[in-house]
């Protein structure tokens, strides 16, 4: 288990090496930082000086071994556009994200795995075609749509909850549930396909025969022999609640991570960008490592496999 | 002496979406206490079907007992609520399936499934107190050094093993009865022969009354007290395991038992079968269900259904044309 954990490790820092790299380049296809910072009609002399504070005047291999050195040494950089240090920016960035993305991931799996239960049970019945239908609908839904409908309905018509910012409890309610729509319904949706599939199984029955009442049944055999899918896509949907949130913080004006992010990479402003990429592409990887060792803790027989 | 369990008129039909399939239609037996009862029939004539009516273990989506008696201790369970019968699953009677390695829980050890059909019927029970009676229950089943295998996992068993702690579970609260569905089907030869050993030691042990489901009639012979013939949803004759196998009557019957191979027999001689398969056929029935395969079978056979009647002591059987005693 140990081997197969650091072999897990390598490749997953080998992964985020990957993408930073793919990144370095590819905000740097999108033009020349200086554009943004100058104004029109500055002298070329003065561009020139400011190409080479950015070290942006050098080849691009030489930068990025400069960076790629940076980054080994923890020097991650300086954002022009915010005047701070980049570790600084994230500092105040990153919680604010957190305090969105990680309810809303506690809200998609339980109510996720609760719908998905309710739909396997009643399988067939009326609330199970409703859930269906539903995690359908949000499961296809955007997140910009859902959250601009929201805002419509929520915050101008019925004037319930404030359309931005994060002042108050009630500003958390619409961004969460926007975050947390579709998680909730990809987890409902295979929990329920899962749950209706080990269901079948001659076991049980035999647990049935035990005289084990059927909600013990459901949870001691049902659900727990469901639960590596069913765990897997929940931390799938890390991934999905980053990827949500640099959405649904534009849309609710949230100042978090997501919304820092897309206005670094609009304005060029690469190290914020190379920093955020860093964050959201280890995170998921972090999490992709812990599905791969959960399988091993939650199936004796892939534990035994590993040995 | 009173009979454990009374089955009358026991009819379950499977309703899918294009038909209804009649699986039991119409089955009487009653169980002694401490007897051993052969449920004997090929393949598709309702004998799984019997098996978990009794037990409440159908799929109430497309399956429905359709009418019938089942009295257990004189406690009707046809239609009993769920939680009283939860409290006789697992103690007043216990069930064993066909295959072990789908029937027992892949991802709890062999210690945390006997110690569950214990704690359900006994909240009070501590693991440390269930320790010591599950050793000596693996033991009882013949699990060589049972303390080494507490914290198997299923599959980590041989088939053989898998079946001996199905048994366990279904022993460890003394039960009054034991369902066997057909349990060496999945099993090699040899180890057959030692876990229906097995059964017979262990009814003596724990007292209990058996019902042995199984297409096989060697392995009813073996260890049965008594022989329910089935075919396509009913009984078609039911005696002691003595005088099915020296006076079978209903022609179905003979044709089970002049196809199990004699040992003594020519190797040469080819074994007789019964040619055609189960037919199920739809309610209402107004012929002989196994008239079509009958070399028997008169006009009588195809207008109305026999009777199952009573021709000697214990011996009942549900056919017109029947061996008259010769
Ligand atoms: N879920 C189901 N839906 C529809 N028909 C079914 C279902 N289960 C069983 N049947 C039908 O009911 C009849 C009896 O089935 P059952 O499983 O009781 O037979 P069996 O005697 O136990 O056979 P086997 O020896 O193969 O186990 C068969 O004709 C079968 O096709
Ligand atoms: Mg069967």
């Amino acid at each position: 288990m140990t081997g197969f954990a650091i072999k897990r490790i390598l490749k997953g820092i080998f992964t985020v090496w990957c993408i930073w790299t793919i990144v370095f380049f590819l905000v740097r296809l999108t033009g020349d930082p200086t554009d943004w910072l100058v104004e029109d009609g500055a002298s070329t002399t003065y561009v020139e000086q400011l190409r080479q504070q950015l070290h942006v005047d050098e080849p691009l291999h030489i930068q990025y071994i400069e960076s790629l050195k940076d980054l080994l040494t923890g020097n991650l950089g300086y954002s022009r556009q915010y005047k701070k240090d980049v570790i600084l920016l994230y500092k105040e960035r990153l919680p604010q994200t957190l305090k969105l993305a990680l309810p809303s991931l506690l809200l998609g799996a339980v109510f996720g795995v609760a719908l998905g239960t309710v739909a396997a049970i009643k399988h067939d019945s009326f609330a199970d075609k409703t859930v269906r239908v539903v995690t359908v609908v949000f499961h296809t839904l955007p997140n910009f749509c859902l959250g601009i409908i929201m805002i419509l309905f929520f915050s101008l018509t019925l004037r319930w909850f404030p359309s931005a910012g994060s002042a108050t409890w009630k500003s958390y309610i619409m961004p969460m549930l926007t975050l947390a729509s579709g998680p909730t319904a990809t987890i409902a949706r295979l929990t329920r396909n899962s749950l209706v599939n080990t269901m079948t199984n001659e076991y049980i029955d035999g647990a049935r025969m035990k005289g084990v009442s059927e909600i013990n049944v459901i949870i001691r055999h049902g659900l727990r022999n469901s639960l590596s899918p069913v765990v897997t896509r929940i931390g799938m949907q890390i991934g999905t609640i980053i990827g949500g949130s640099a959405v649904v913080e534009n849309v609710f004006s949230w100042p978090g991570m997501g919304q820092l992010l897309v206005t670094a990479a609009k304005n060029r402003d690469f190290q914020v960008v190379q920093l955020g990429v860093l964050i959201i592409a280890t995170t998921v990887t972090i999490a992709h490592i812990l599905i791969d060792l959960s399988h091993g803790w939650l199936d004796p027989r892939v534990r035994e496999q590993v040995k | 002496m009173d009979n454990i369990l009374e089955v009358r008129n026991l009819r379950t039909y499977y309703h899918t979406r294009t038909r209804t399939v009649p699986a039991v239609d119409g089955v009487d037996f009653t169980l002694k206490p401490k007897e051993i009862l052969g449920l004997v029939g090929e393949s598709g004539c309702g004998k799984t079907t019997v098996a978990r009516s009794v037990v409440g273990l159908i799929n109430r989506r497309n399956t429905k007992i359709e009418s019938g008696e089942i009295l257990f201790k004189g406690q009707e369970l046809n239609g009993m609520d769920s939680h009283r019968l939860c409290g006789i699953r697992g103690k007043g009677i216990s069930m064993i399936f066909q295959d072990p390695f789908v029937s027992l829980s892949p991802v709890y050890t062999v210690f945390s499934q006997i110690y569950e059909v214990m704690k359900a019927h006994d909240p009070e029970i501590t693991k440390a107190q269930a320790r010591g009676r599950i050793i000596e229950l693996l033991q009882n089943v013949g699990i060589p050094s049972p303390e080494l295998r507490l914290d198997d996992y299923p599959f980590q068993l041989s088939g053989g093993m898998q079946q001996r702690v199905m048994i366990a579970i279904a022993l460890a609260n003394n039960p009054d009865i034991l369902i066997a569905d057909e349990p060496t089907t999945a099993l090699d030869v040899t180890v057959q022969a030692q876990v229906l050993d097995l059964l017979l030691q262990l009814r003596d042990r724990y007292e209990m009354a058996m019902i042995l489901i199984s297409h096989n009639l060697a392995v009813v012979a073996s260890i049965c007290d008594r022989v329910c013939v089935m075919y396509g949803g009913v009984v078609v004759e039911e005696a002691s395991v003595y005088d099915i196998f020296d006076h079978p009557m209903h022609p179905y019957t003979k044709g089970l038992m002049a196809s199990i191979p004699s040992i003594s027999g020519d190797r040469k001689e080819e074994l007789f079968s019964i040619k055609g398969n189960v037919e199920v056929i739809e309610p209402p029935v107004t012929c002989c269900r196994f008239c079509k395969r009958c070399e028997r079978a008169t006009e009588e056979c195809r207008l109305s259904e026999p009777p199952l009647v009573e021709v000697g002591p214990g011996h009942k059987v549900r056919c017109f044309n029947r061996d008259r005693e010769d």
